[in-house]
């Protein structure tokens, strides 16, 4: 898992920022407030390698995969004014 | 043996050699063809079959061996619509210009397949079209008892979406949604898998002129370098890849580092030649190598499928095992008294160690590792902060000088059942509950963790 701070918000273009590294995601939020400038993502490295738009919702969304263990790769946190927000992908 | 089973077999093993048989009976007519293709997309590796296999990928692989296939042909001028090579296709094709236009295509996905689209908003971030077989009230979900991706099911109605920018990168969603794996990379996302000179028929009805051709294959644990081959990595930190077989990514430029010369594992370099240890990545501050002394000689044995690397420095001998795919798996380090902050702090794969004269260690001391059970360091009078703080796996401490564990270390060490720390007297304030409940017990004089030891 990877830790990245959100320094940049481009309609649904995020710009994550991790040591010196850049990098561009496409993501979109169900379920909570959208993130911020500042806000912490804490997610798995493969996910830094999809160009398409990735969507995250709450755990118990029906349209991702069950989660089963801490170590899914579906699963991403928001840590956001020191609180941690647990959401995984959703799909389609 | 076809002469083309025989290289793929050299090259990925037998279990490949089988799949590829299974997988590409056509392929395998035209001589050349199928080990050219693989070897031109995927790095030389015993373990592409297990990966494949593990992830349930196989179809995905076959889509984008086929989707490479395409590519080798010349172009083909099209001049129909992409309505029309639809229609070809056995598809209608909608474009959605409004939510409810979206909305009315929730009808063809079962209850917990539904897209995520469905939830509203997508126009706002992506152009979205749906194109519905004909014959799709035909096709029904109850006669696919086992989902796959590229079935009649699955490939019967598809959401079509591009990216709002210019990119316009694609994904092709599943009707099974996510009860299949990769279910946004319906047709490895090439709408040439659907019909030839369809990507360029949307590029010229709709302006989708995509920047970058997706792939479309996402293999866990593989990166796909500026060669355009997949190559399984170890390790992956500011976007440079520690891959087996001696290859660094940087930046997805590949670096191969000379066998006799160098010797690549984890995120470390050992050059043989000039006896040093490094880390490629200076910024990552790893202090494993300064921990080591000037090396006086560097030996390199097989044995048992492992590498045993053993570096002789003046202080005494640093012994370390490496399995097949150089990963760190064992350490002997028998003369460091203190670890610097960040000692491995990224290493998953040490299983054993032994610091038998570490009076100290600092921050963050295998902070990433997974896979270590026994922690034993039998000087140890302080643990720094954060060490070990990943490690699920950890059973057993054995500590008998420790005097003080700073805070969170072993946080998520939630399986421990054995503890030794007799004297053991700070712990920080962020702490692993069953180390509290240890030294709350060792206060009170009633040890019976230690009782069980």
């Amino acid at each position: 898992m990877k830790s990245l701070e959100i320094v940049n918000i481009e309609n649904f273009l995020y710009t994550l920022r991790s040591n010196d590294m850049e990098y561009s995601l496409s993501m979109e939020f169900f379920d909570i407030e959208e993130p911020v400038i500042g806000d912490i993502l804490i997610l798995h490295e493969e996910l830094l390698n999809i160009p398409y738009l990735l969507s995250f919702g709450d755990l118990g969304s029906s349209y991702g995969r069950k989660i089963e263990s801490n170590d899914d790769k579906d699963i991403m946190v928001l840590i956001h004014d020191g609180k941690r927000i647990y959401l995984k992908r959703l799909y389609g | 043996m076809n002469k083309d089973l025989k290289i793929i077999k050299k090259k990925y093993g037998e279990a490949m050699m089988h799949l590829c048989r299974d997988l590409f009976p056509t392929l395998l007519e035209t001589e050349g063809l199928l080990p050219e293709l693989l070897m031109s997309h995927f790095h030389e590796s015993r373990e592409l079959y297990q990966d494949i296999t593990d992830n349930y990928l196989e179809e995905e692989f076959k889509d984008i061996i086929y989707s490479f296939v395409d590519v080798e042909e010349e172009n083909i001028v099209v001049n129909k619509s992409a309505k029309e090579l639809l229609e070809e296709a056995g598809y209608d094709l909608y474009q959605c210009m409004t939510e409810e236009e979206i909305q009315s295509f929730k009808k063809y996905y079962a209850k917990g397949e539904e897209l995520c689209t469905f939830r509203g908003g997508r126009l706002n971030s992506c152009y979205v079209f749906f194109a519905v077989k004909k014959d799709v009230e035909e096709i029904r979900r109850e006669d696919y008892s086992t989902p796959r991706r590229q079935d009649e099911y699955g490939t019967s109605v598809i959401s079509i979406q591009f990216r709002k920018d210019k990119t316009h990168t694609l994904s092709i969603k599943n009707r099974y949604n996510h009860k299949v794996n990769n279910p946004d990379s319906t047709f490895a996302n090439n709408l040439d898998n659907i019909i030839p000179g369809l990507m360029e028929a949307f590029a010229k009805d709709y302006g989708m002129v995509q920047e970058h051709k997706s792939v479309g294959f996402e293999l866990p644990g593989y990166v796909q370098a500026n060669d355009g081959k997949f190559y399984k990595y170890n390790y992956e930190m500011n976007n440079i890849y520690y891959c087996p077989g001696n290859i660094i990514i940087d930046n997805f430029e590949v670096k191969q580092y000379e066998r006799e010369k160098f010797l690549v594992f984890d995120y470390f370099i050992l050059d043989l030649q000039n006896k040093k240890i490094m880390t490629y990545d200076e910024s990552l501050g790893d202090s494993f190598p300064s921990s080591i002394d000037e090396i006086e000689k560097i030996e390199v044995k097989h044995e048992d499928g492992n590498k045993i690397v053993e570096i002789f420095t003046k202080k005494g001998p640093v012994r370390i095992t490496l399995n097949a795919l150089n990963q760190m798996v064992s350490l002997e380090h028998n003369y460091v008294k203190a670890t610097g902050s960040d000692f491995l702090a990224y290493n998953y794969y040490l299983k054993q160690f032994s610091l038998p004269e570490a009076e100290m260690v600092g921050e963050s001391f295998l902070c990433d590792n997974e896979d270590l059970e026994q922690l034993s360091l039998p000087k140890a009078r302080q643990i720094g902060k954060f060490s070990l703080f990943e490690n699920r796996k950890l059973k057993g401490l054995d500590l008998p000088e420790v005097e003080a564990i700073s805070g969170s270390c072993f946080m998520n060490a939630h399986e421990l059942e054995h503890i030794y720390a007799p004297k053991l007297e700070y712990l920080g304030s962020i702490a692993n509950s069953k180390i509290k409940e240890y030294l709350k017990n060792k206060e009170r004089g009633n040890d019976e963790i230690t009782r069980n030891r």
